[in-house]
């Protein structure tokens, strides 16, 4: 603590210099957190997944479709609660931009189906009676500015259709960027090739002991059939997803690795100019007592406060922005857009290590010179 | 106080620079007894430095012994040595060697924060330094905004804040004009006079070797001669 005025004057000696390493710091820091957050974002349907739930789809594809009527099957499989069907709809809404999640579903099961749904009882009331219903997330609400009582037209490439809606219900928690709808209401309008037909199953098992059997108990029913299926649980399906994504993610851990590189680099270069300019300092300093360890903790010392300042910008702005504003309002199918404490955390910790690392060898370079040689290095 | 402050014996220094060996002090014996005021004199690479650099702990000899206030600093660790040199020595560079960033307060401080001492003593201490070497009024200016006289009279205020057992000045007036130099001797010659200060100092000019109680003349790093005041 006694050498934290020298530490503070060194750092603000070159105040253009400590500006623009900090700034570096600290922009590089809120990107690393970003990436972060967006890699957190794919893997949060696997993450939130229920261990209840199941989804069936086809064995080949989820490009083809089932029959309606394995539905009345999967149900009868011991283990199985409840089955619903869920159709994907992908309707445009007035324009092709305005593209967000729509499932067809049975609107009477879908309370059970996913719990973490909330909405009141009246607007699930009214969902359930109206053939044209449909509840809507609190995200995407407030993107389109969706209310209840309010007509909703979509437009469906995939059916060559459209359906008209009445939003009965605002629904928060879960996926709230998604409206879902009847599905007898959809299978109503569809054309022939997919009346009566349903993209996938979703399942919901009595227990989590059950889950395995009834992934096996289905697939072995419909084995040598048209549509064979494949059943996975709700984390494994997302994951299958994810899995697509593979390679997003390895090159945004690349992007991550390249960003704290080129950080370790201007900051070691930093902190090089640093001392090289004051190595005739260190002659002096330790011409009147001052230990290696001293000296080089002063120079280690720098480095950490300037490590901290922007990490302080960096990290603490990226938790401030994002949790101030809700970007997911704004990126397409990321349901929320919120860096994780404990990657903020980490983030935090890499920059202060990367402070160390960066002036380690330079302070302790410095602080091995004799008094002599240190002197001499001025002149 | 021991009756010698420094006891040199058989000291030879032995430098190798760039491949060559360079015989910088050759078997030099000296005492320095507590009180006195000795000027170090001869020319460019005599090894008059050298032997200011042995007497502070500094460098080391390559065969021979150095002993200040009784303490043979042959024995004693690089840590050690950092330490003793902080409680026993003065140390006043040429070029000043202020750091720029710091008040002539917080320079002058420097020294203390090595010690065991309060801020409040540490205060005081400056303060009386300060005072000592006539800048108690420029203690919040930065070496920027000094002379270079006033400069080097902040290096004495730092050399003898912790009050050390001896001090070393290497060519203190140096880098000033004659006047400047000429206050930086008087201050010197008041250590050495009211408070007994023992100093050792390095000098080409012998105007400010006329200050000094000896004058010791080095010649290839032999001592070839003392010559004593009055």
């Amino acid at each position: 603590m006694r050498f934290l005025n020298l530490i503070f004057k060194n750092i603000l000696r070159n105040k253009r210099r400590t500006l623009l390493t900090v700034s570096s710091l600290a922009v590089s820091l809120f990107l690393i957190i970003t990436l972060a957050t967006v890699m957190r974002e794919l893997r949060r349907g696997s993450e939130s997944a229920s261990p209840l739930r199941l989804v069936a789809r086809h064995g080949v594809s989820l490009m083809f479709d089932l029959p309606e009527s394995y539905l009345a099957k999967v149900e009868k499989v011991p283990g199985v609660d409840l089955v619903t069907p869920y159709c994907w709809y992908g309707g445009i809404y007035i324009e092709e931009k305005n593209f967000f999640a729509q499932f067809a579903v049975d609107q009477k099961l879908l309370r059970r189906y996913q719990p973490e749904m909330k909405m009141t009882d009246p607007e699930w009331d009214a969902f359930i009676a109206d053939r044209q219903g449909a509840i809507v997330g609190h995200k995407l609400s407030e993107i389109y500015g969706f209310k209840p009582g309010q007509r909703i037209t979509l437009r469906s490439p995939i059916y060559n259709n459209e359906l008209e809606f009445i939003v009965h219900g605002i629904y928060s928690g879960g996926e709230e960027k998604t409206m879902f709808f009847h599905y007898d209401y959809f299978n109503e309008s569809a054309p022939d090739f997919a009346k009566d037909r349903v993209g996938t199953i979703g399942i919901v098992a009595k227990s989590v002991d059950d889950v395995p059997r009834i992934s096996q108990a289905v697939d072995a029913m419909f084995l040598n059939t048209e549509a064979p299926t494949k059943t996975e649980t709700e984390r494994e399906f997302a994951q299958s997803f994810e899995a697509m994504m593979g390679g997003v993610k390895q090159f945004l851990y690349g992007i991550i690795g390249a960003i704290t590189f080129s950080l370790l680099l201007v900051m070691a270069s930093s902190m090089a100019m640093t001392v090289r300019e004051r190595t005739a300092e260190v002659g002096t300093l330790k011409a009147l007592g001052f230990q290696r360890g001293t000296i080089a903790w002063l120079f280690v010392g720098e480095a950490l406060l300037l490590a901290t300042a922007g990490a302080s910008l960096g990290v603490g702005g990226a938790a401030l922005i994002y949790n101030a504003v809700d970007f997911s309002l704004y990126v397409p199918f990321f349901s929320q857009f919120a860096p994780a404490p404990e990657a903020l955390a980490a983030v935090f910790a890499g920059a202060i290590a990367v402070g160390i690392a960066s002036v380690a060898y330079s302070a302790w370079r410095v602080s091995n010179l004799t008094i002599a040689e240190a002197l001499r290095r001025v002149e | 106080m021991a009756d010698l402050v420094g006891k040199i014996r058989g000291v030879t220094k032995l430098y190798t620079r760039d491949g060559f060996d360079v015989l910088a002090l050759d078997n030099v014996d000296l005492d320095i007894p507590a009180g006195d005021f000795v000027a170090l004199m001869g020319p460019s690479g005599s090894g008059k430095s050298t032997l200011l650099n042995l007497l502070a702990g500094i460098d080391r000899p390559t065969s021979g012994d150095v002993s200040v206030m009784g303490t043979p600093l042959g024995t004693l660790s690089e840590s050690q040595l950092a330490s003793w040199r902080n409680r026993h020595v003065g140390y006043i560079f040429q070029s000043f060697n202020l750091i720029p960033v710091l008040t002539a307060y917080e320079n002058v401080e420097l020294p203390l924060l090595l010690t065991n001492l309060g801020k409040s003593d540490r205060k005081r201490s400056v303060e009386t330094a300060l005072d000592l070497v006539g800048l108690a009024d420029r203690m919040d200016h930065r070496p920027r905004q000094l002379s270079g006289g006033q400069e080097q009279r902040v290096a004495i205020a730092r050399a003898i804040v912790v009050d050390p057992d001896v001090i070393l000045a290497d060519e203190p007036t140096g880098n000033l004009d004659a006047r400047s130099g000429e206050e930086v001797m008087s201050i010197l010659t008041t250590l050495n006079e009211k408070l007994t200060k023992t100093i050792v100092m390095v000098t080409h000019d012998p105007h400010a070797a006329g200050f000094a109680k000896r004058q010791l003349h080095l010649e290839k790093g032999v001592l070839v001669e003392s010559v004593g005041k009055g």
